[in-house]
């Protein structure tokens, strides 16, 4: 399996440090926008961070919002036919340690989801999926971004290994 | 009626008068005949709402959205044999809504939403010349049409069924961002629908031709630019149990 093509990512506790945040113990998703952020008051997240969470949660997997209050976020919507568009999801040293086999059960619950979803479409060849996964490893923080039909997920979880 | 077997039976029979050849009598005929159909499914998904029988409601909800969706494929091609293109593509729209809608995860109508999909897509492309579609991007917050919470907050799923209504996200909070020109738009009746050349001309893009009706509304529409587009509104075309644009359409608009 050829490894998935990353590039490298900011430095997720910095950032967090300077918008009075501190990474939590878990699968942590954040913002779209999260690399600009100047405050936690222009938070924008993908248009289906909900599902994420809901999905996760059924799942009894732990996740955490930006904020661990009760706050909703906006969410920016595009409407252009993509089956999801997923937020950034950000996996720490710590949660891959104690659980190294969290990335793909994250993305495995979600491909299944979108496998049921597009099952009877007409167009599922042409729906896509737009997934962004930080992962940190020895090196920092890199990122692996996703876009494409449904079924190329199960390859981007493999490649993430 | 209650015997879904049968319900099945009647819709799968209504793809012999889908065919622009069939007489205009005989599509009023069918649209009346599936008025009545869908009448009488939509009062036993009710009865199994009441009894809070969910698989039976979803079940129901399921062949009424078919019904609905076959309903408004009779009405596109009276639309078209009426001349009225503009009115048939959103018809067929519809149509295409409907019957994905209709898919539900325990495949309890068999093959059948899955063949008219195939089908009202199918009918897009030989019967309409192809679009320009255009997207609205913007910012949002929402909640859900089943329990009226914030949707990150409940378990609802958009786009599932429960008991007999589809959850779909109600905005409840907009700022629009921008418009842009996709190939594969979440709304497909948010499309251009003339191009203009002059001032005083106005072509309608399914038509070719100017006609009275585009003449008054082109020139309004042409102080924006030369391409008119279209956005209807979402709510005026209301789903059965309000199920989700979605996958591309996201939301609907309180």
């Amino acid at each position: 399996m050829k490894p998935v093509p990353t590039k490298a990512y900011i430095d997720v506790e910095r950032k967090a440090d300077e918008l009075g945040l501190s990474v939590p113990d878990a699968v942590w998703i954040v913002p779209t926008n999260f690399e600009r952020m100047k405050s936690v008051g222009e938070a924008m997240y993908d248009a289906d961070y909900d599902l994420v969470v809901k999905l996760l949660r059924s799942a009894s997997l732990p996740y955490s919002l930006l904020k661990s209050t009760n706050r909703t976020y906006p969410k920016l919507v595009q409407q252009s036919f993509e089956l999801a568009a997923l937020p950034l999801l950000i996996f720490t040293r710590d949660v891959l340690e104690s659980r190294p086999e969290i990335i793909s059960r994250v993305l495995c619950i979600l491909l299944d989801h979108f496998r049921d979803r597009s099952r009877n479409d007409p167009g599922k060849d042409k729906n896509s999926v737009k997934c962004h996964i930080v992962k940190e490893d020895e090196e920092g923080y890199v990122r692996a971004d996703y876009e494409g039909p449904v079924e190329g997920l199960k390859d981007f979880i493999e490649g993430l290994k | 009626m209650d015997d879904i077997g049968y319900v099945i039976k009647l819709l799968a029979g209504q793809r012999y008068y889908l065919y622009i050849t069939r007489d205009i009598r005989v599509f009023e005929a069918q649209e009346a005949r599936l008025n009545k159909l869908k009448f009488g499914i939509e009062s036993t998904k009710n009865m199994f709402i009441a009894e809070l029988n969910e698989e039976k409601a979803n079940l129901w909800l399921a062949a009424e959205n078919l019904c609905t969706g076959i309903i408004h494929c009779i009405q596109m091609f009276l639309d078209l044999k009426r001349n009225k293109p503009d009115s048939a593509w959103n018809r067929l729209v519809e149509a295409q809504n409907h019957a994905s809608w209709s898919c539900d995860k325990n495949d309890h109508l068999n093959s059948l939403p899955y063949e008219y999909t195939t089908y009202f897509e199918d009918l897009e492309k030989n019967l309409f010349p192809p679009q320009q579609f255009n997207s609205i991007s913007f910012l949002a917050k929402t909640k859900c049409s089943i329990c009226n919470s914030p949707m990150s907050e409940c378990d609802h799923i958009r786009g599932n069924a429960y008991m007999g209504r589809h959850c779909i996200e109600i905005i409840t909070e907009f700022i629009p961002l921008h418009v842009a020109i996709v190939d594969r738009p979440g709304d497909k009746k948010c499309r251009d629908t003339h191009y203009g050349t002059s001032k005083d001309k106005m072509i309608n893009i399914m038509t070719l031709v100017e006609d009275p009706a585009d003449r008054s509304a082109g020139r309004e529409m042409q102080r924006a630019g030369s391409i008119c587009c279209m956005y209807p509104q979402s709510a005026a075309a209301s789903p059965v149990g309000a199920p989700p644009l979605l996958p591309g359409q996201r939301a609907q608009q309180e």
